[in-house]
Parts: C-alpha cells; sequence; structure tokens
C-alpha cells in the first residue's frame, strides 16, 4: 500500500511526502488514532517510502512514494528488510529487553542504504522501563535513523515520550469514501459494503477486515439479539448474557489469531482473557452504535443510524428507554472498553456492564 | 532437494549456525536456518540482521535445492540421532524429510527465496592472517567490552588492521585493554578503510573466537567496509554489522610513566586474588587492597563486612617506594586468567592514578608485540 492511497489519511500523506521530498524527516513520529483507522498502514507505506531506491516524486504531483519495484520495496513488501524493523508486544506488554534489542541494532552501522527504519505497533504497551529504555535513541538518533510509534491511547503514553515525537493524528474517513474502497479494491457486495462502511466510523482498516472475516458480522447478529432482549432480562439472563459476550469476543479472537497464523502454527501462549480482552473493543463499539441509534432515534428522529438493516427493531425499542438511561448506557460502554483496555477483570467488567444495561429498561 | 550427509559434520554444522539464531524475532524466518545445496557441499545459513554465519556441510548431492527449517529443532533432532548418515529431501511445497536409519521426521519448512540475504560487503579493505594471531587478540580484549547498551560504543572492540599488525582495543571505562599482535604474514589490498580502525561488536568476535583455531592452520581472510566486516575461512563465513560512531581517545588514559613497579608470579597472584574475591558478596564493587609493607611480600585485603576479611601474601619483587592501592579484584582475575606469561608487571604511581598490568617480559617477544590492561583505581577507605 502507497501512502496516497489510504483512505482518509490524505492531509496526513501529504505531509510526511513532504518532508521526504525536502528531505526533512523528523527523527520520530508518533500516529494516534482508533483501532483500525490505518495508523499501521501508514507507518509501513511511509517506512517503504523512506528505504525505497527510487522514490517517485513527479513534479507536477508532489508525491512521494516508495517505486514498488527496486529490491528495498521488493523486501520492505516481504517484511525481510533488514533495515525495517516492527516491533509489536510480545504479550501483552512491549518489553525492555525488545527495546534493548532496538536500542542495539540502531547503534550498529546500516547496510548501505542511508535509511532505517523502526515501527513500534501499540506503543502504549511499552512498560515504564521500555519507554525509559528509548528515550534517548527517540531524542538523537544516528543520522538516518526514523523511529515511527504507533498509538490508539495518547494518555497512555508517558509525556517525555510524547514530547519527542512529531504528533500525527489520524482522523476517521467520510463512510462514503470507505464504502468506495470496499466496492472498488475489495469487490465487496454494494449493499454490505454500504453497511460495513456506516458501521466502522470510518476506519477503513477496521472496515477492509470486517469485510474479510464474516466472524464479526455473525457475532454482531448474536450480539445485537441479546442487546434486543436485554430490557426484558432477568438478572440470571443478564449474567448469561455476560457470559455470552466474553464468548462471541473469544470466538473473534480464535479466528483473528486463525488469520495471522493461517497454517494453524501455534500462536505463542495467548491467554484465553488477553483474547478477549484483544476482541471485546470490537464488541463494545458494536454496542455503542446500537445505544447510539436508539438515542439518534429517540431525539434527533433522523434517519442517519449506523445499524441501518436494524431501523424496525430499533424503532419499536426506543420508546422503551428514557433518554437519561440511554445516556447512561453509552456512558457504561465507552467507560467499559476503557476498563478492559487497561487490566480489569473481564468476566466481572462485562457483568457489570450487563447488569448496568438492563437495569436501565424501559418503561 | 535431496541430499546425504554425515549425522555428526550436519549436527556440528546446525550448531555453529544455531547459535546466531535469535530466541525471539519478529520475524518466523529468522528463527530458521537456510539449507542450500552449492559446489557439493550443503549450505547452512543463519542471520539475526546483525551477524550472519554461514557453513558449509560436506554432501552428496542427489539432487539441488534450498529450504528454511526451524533452526532449534532441527539441531535437537540431529542431535540425539545416532552417528549414521542422514538424509534430507525436499518437496516442492518446502516440507522436509529427515531419514537417519529407523528414524523419520517430517518439517514443515518456508520458502528460501524468503529467507533476508545479507548485502554482500562491498569496498574496503581486505586482510589474510594467521587464525591463532586474531584468536589471541580477542581473548585478550574482548572481556573489557562493555555490556551497558547505553554506551553502544563500547559494545565493541576497536580493531585495527595495520601494516603487518593487529591491534584490538576494549574497555568499559572500568578498564582498558589493549592488544597488539605483530602480523608478518599480513596482506592487505584494496582501499584504505579500516586502518584508523572499525568497532566490532563483542557478539561477533565472540562467535568468531569459537571457531577460529590455535594451532597454525589455514589463513583467516578478512574484509572490512565502512559498514560491515566479513570473515571467511574455508567452508565458513562471518558477516557483521559494525558499530557506528567514533572509538574514544583511549590513548589518553594510558599512564606515560610509572614509579613504583610490582613484579608477580601470576598464578600465585590468581590463586591468591581468587580466594580473596571468594568471601566477596555477589553484588559487591570486588574491592581488593594491595600493600607492600614488608619487604619481597605483597599483601592483599579484603573485607566483606559482617562475614569478615582476607588477607593474602604473595612474593613481589618491587621497584620504587612501597604501594598502596585498591582495584575491582575480579578484574585482575579477568586479564590473570587469560594471560599466557609466566608473571605479570603492575605499573602503578599514586593511590588514585590509573593503574597498568602487562605480561612481564621475558625478552623472547617478537617485535611489535604488545600486551596492556589498564585499571581504574578503586577508594581504599
Amino acid at each position: 500500500m502507497r501512502m496516497g492511497e489510504l483512505v482518509g489519511h490524505e492531509r496526513p500523506a501529504a505531509l510526511l511526502q513532504g518532508s521526504l521530498r525536502s528531505g526533512r524527516v523528523s527523527n520520530a513520529y508518533l500516529f494516534v488514532g482508533e483501532e483500525g483507522i490505518g495508523k499501521t498502514a501508514l507507518a509501513l507505506a511511509f517506512a517503504r517510502a523512506l528505504l525505497c531506491e527510487s522514490p517517485e516524486a513527479p513534479p507536477d504531483r508532489g508525491i512521494c512514494e516508495a517505486c514498488g519495484t527496486c529490491p528495498a520495496c521488493h523486501l520492505t513488501a516481504l517484511g525481510n528488510h533488514p533495515h525495517l524493523r516492527v516491533i509489536a508486544p510480545d504479550g501483552e506488554r512491549i518489553k525492555i529487553e525488545q527495546m534493548r534489542d532496538l536500542r542495539h541494532d540502531v547503534a550498529l552501522t546500516a547496510f548501505g542504504g542511508a535509511r532505517r527504519a523502526y515501527i513500534i505497533l501499540a506503543a502504549q504497551a511499552m512498560t515504564e522501563e521500555s519507554a525509559n529504555c528509548i528515550l534517548k535513541t527517540l531524542e538523537e538518533p544516528p543520522p538516518g535513523v526514523t523511529l515511527i510509534l504507533v498509538t490508539e491511547s495518547l494518555s497512555q503514553l508517558l509525556p517525555t515520550i510524547v514530547s519527542r515525537c512529531q504528533l500525527l493524528r489520524l482522523r476517521p474517513a467520510l463512510p462514503a469514501a470507505v464504502e468506495a474502497l470496499l466496492v472498488e479494491r475489495h469487490g465487496v457486495a454494494p449493499h454490505h459494503a454500504r453497511f460495513i462502511a456506516d458501521f466502522s466510523g470510518g476506519r477503513a482498516g477496521w472496515a477492509v477486515r470486517a469485510a474479510r472475516r464474516p466472524a464479526i458480522l455473525e457475532v454482531r447478529e448474536r450480539l445485537l439479539h441479546l442487546l434486543v432482549r436485554l430490557p426484558d432480562a432477568q438478572s440470571v439472563e443478564v449474567f448469561r448474557a455476560a457470559e455470552e459476550v466474553r464468548a462471541l469476543a473469544g470466538e473473534l479472537g480464535a479466528e483473528a489469531e486463525e488469520a495471522a497464523s493461517p497454517d494453524g502454527a501455534p500462536g505463542g501462549a495467548s491467554s484465553e482473557d488477553r483474547m478477549v480482552r484483544a476482541q471485546a473493543g470490537a464488541l463494545l463499539d458494536i454496542a455503542r452504535s446500537w445505544f447510539r441509534d436508539l438515542l439518534v432515534l429517540k431525539l434527533a428522529r433522523t434517519r442517519d443510524l449506523i445499524n441501518t438493516d436494524r431501523r424496525s427493531e430499533l424503532a419499536a425499542l426506543a420508546p422503551r428507554y428514557p433518554v437519561a438511561g440511554l445516556l447512561e448506557a453509552l456512558d457504561a460502554v465507552v467507560r467499559t472498553r476503557r476498563y478492559l483496555s487497561r487490566s480489569a477483570n473481564v468476566s466481572l467488567a462485562l457483568e457489570a456492564l450487563m447488569s448496568r444495561l438492563s437495569s436501565h429498561r424501559a418503561l | 532437494m535431496k541430499v546425504f550427509c554425515k549425522r555428526k559434520e550436519l549436527y556440528e554444522g546446525a550448531q555453529t549456525v544455531g547459535r546466531i539464531v535469535s530466541g525471539r524475532s519478529t520475524l518466523p524466518i529468522l528463527s530458521h536456518i537456510l539449507l542450500q545445496t552449492v559446489d557439493g557441499h550443503l549450505r547452512l545459513v543463519a542471520t539475526d540482521f546483525e551477524v550472519g554465519m554461514d557453513v558449509a556441510v560436506p554432501a552428496s548431492i542427489a539432487e539441488e535445492g534450498s529450504v528454511t527449517v526451524p533452526s532449534r529443532v532441527v539441531t535437537e533432532i540431529l542431535g540425539s540421532l545416532p552417528d549414521a548418515e542422514v538424509s534430507l529431501s525436499v518437496d516442492e511445497n518446502n516440507v522436509m524429510e529427515l531419514t537417519c536409519l529407523r528414524s523419520q521426521y517430517v518439517i514443515r519448512g518456508l520458502p528460501s527465496q524468503d529467507f533476508p540475504k545479507l548485502p554482500e560487503v562491498q569496498g574496503g579493505r581486505s586482510v589474510r592472517v594467521e587464525q591463532a594471531l586474531l584468536k589471541g587478540s580477542i581473548e585478550e580484549s574482548i572481556f573489557a567490552v562493555s555490556s551497558d547498551e547505553t554506551r553502544a560504543l563500547l559494545t565493541g572492540a576497536l580493531t585495527t588492521l595495520g601494516e603487518g599488525m593487529i591491534k584490538m582495543v576494549a574497555t568499559d571505562t572500568h578498564r582498558l585493554a589493549v592488544s597488539t599482535m605483530p602480523a608478518p604474514g599480513i596482506a592487505i589490498s584494496g582501499e584504505d578503510q579500516g586502518s584508523e580502525g572499525v568497532i566490532i561488536p563483542a557478539r561477533a568476535l565472540r562467535e568468531l573466537a569459537r571457531v577460529l583455531t590455535d594451532e597454525p592452520g589455514p589463513t583467516l581472510e578478512i574484509h572490512v567496509s565502512r559498514s560491515q566486516v566479513l570473515f571467511r575461512l574455508d567452508g565458513f563465513q562471518l558477516v557483521s554489522r559494525l558499530i557506528d560512531g567514533q572509538f574514544p581517545n583511549f590513548e589518553r588514559v594510558i599512564p606515560r610513566e610509572c614509579q613504583k613497579r610490582l613484579t608477580i608470579n601470576t598464578q600465585e597472584l590468581l590463586a591468591a586474588l581468587r580466594r580473596a574475591c571468594s568471601i566477596l558478596p555477589r553484588e559487591s564493587p570486588n574491592r581488593v587492597v594491595f600493600r607492600t609493607e614488608t619487604e619481597g611480600l605483597l599483601d592483599i585485603t579484603t573485607e566483606a563486612g559482617e562475614l569478615g576479611r582476607a588477607h593474602e601474601q604473595v612474593e613481589v619483587t618491587r621497584e620504587g617506594d612501597p604501594v598502596e592501592i585498591a582495584f575491582n579484584g575480579r578484574y585482575v582475575i579477568d586479564m590473570l586468567s587469560i594471560t599466557e606469561a609466566s608473571s605479570v608487571v603492575m605499573e602503578l604511581t599514586g593511590s588514585l592514578n590509573p593503574g597498568i598490568v602487562r605480561p612481564a617480559p621475558t625478552g623472547e617477544e617478537p617485535e611489535g608485540r604488545s600486551y596492556l590492561y589498564v585499571l581504574m583505581p578503586m577508594a581504599i577507605q
């Protein structure tokens, strides 16, 4: 993928291309944006352009991209370029040993080629020691070295890290652009594309993954089924619902792991809880869109729903909720998502959420 | 691919290159070794993007080809098989079948095209040198290399391959080892790169030293470029990136003159120091005080707080005033345990000045041979 091809990131891409063209590339960048918005794709595209031996720069368009054909581009596409290192959390955290390795590698000579790029994914997962370990590297890496940190959560990073990086915020694309992307480049059926695009909230990467992963849509069906019944649920059913949400997250996680290592190779010792935690965000986003639609119907009566395919159910349910209840439900969903991104107990957090959601049941 | 090898030779090859394979790489293929048929040999290659190594194993080749297989598993299997002929055959899906007598293993590999190729070493100078000389130089300096990654420059040894000599320098700021070997047979060609020295990571040097022989053997070929160094023997090759930057000006810390000179038997001093240090706790600064209170004897004392203290005496020949100085005992032991000299000389000035330990001259050293070890003193308390 080239920087210019990323949906919704035309401005950050132009900025990065400008710095490539002028040769004024920063030591360190920090890409911030929601899950699935395209941070990693942009970081990889930028790194490929940095390492490319003959970047294209037609003067009229002012584009500076990886050529895609030189030996360096071939290696970066395979992920085997010695000067493009991608560091991801080992388990839940980015450990100090990983950062020491990075620091060691930065200090070595380059194998020909002037530039080197290091991408740190989920930078918020750095432990405090890990973060402190690379402060000096971020501040003054050897010439030609660029570090790109990618994160969903700026507030979970040490201020000393943030202040050493050039900050680029990635914003959601227009749903129409995401829809076009799905139809034109990924061959998704138009009605399906429309819904995924709306539902993605403008997160192109998420939309593409959802289109390729039928499980997310299947899981959504089952989750919405739970939410529809929730207002009438008895307390036992509430706990059962929490159990089921957990199971759904587990299913998503299993599918994601399979996608990551298609040979069925052991994907490391990933505990069930970690898998659930990683996928709970996607589920809670579905719940959030549901309550958001209810609130929209109640207050605005506009047609701008996310869950367009469930319009009739939403319309039937909306009168049963008080506005304050919907606001509280939204708040509970958002808060649970945050708890789960930290280290709250998965089962307890989901049970608490489901019981809070059901207690705002209708009139 | 289909090849036949001797189990022992293949195992040793896999073990040698396997040491390069990193246990915690993000790229799955870096935990693999590449097997490739080349000129009647089976070539085994491993890399971690810092160091790359390849070893040629004698093989009879029935069908040319290549594959990458997981290093750890294959090495373990080879290590426990009986000594017999091993046959390796690889199908088009990179599945390797390893057979030895009545044992048969099927190992899923990855395509060899995906294995990262280290760029060729280009330009620079090329040198041929006796293996034993370089091995000696590495052993005399490598232990002084710093393990502190915050000062990356010091995690390697400054290596100079010059006209007729090899020089290796290592320091961790508390001590400095400088080893100079005459290399009469050294043959230099190519540009003048490396004459002012390059910093070779300690890891590469340690791996190299394991492979080099002390005996007179074939000469080692070294290529030094701006960014890499390549060591080549028949059937063996090691490439390493270098550490980028300017090595500190170490000449400045070498004391130019000395007022006191102690000559001591190496083995006696080593044994006394080992005993005296054995009572010190593991995390202690290993402070050892050296005094000459009695004529002809060197008093060595350590204090281990509540546990107690040690006092050792060794015979010494002293020139100059009496001595009182403290050093990190472990650092002295490091040097004494690798030197071949039967006695060593400590050259000292004041108790706050750095001291030098060097092999006592025997008058038989070849021209250009020198080894010195500089130690920073510790407070005596």
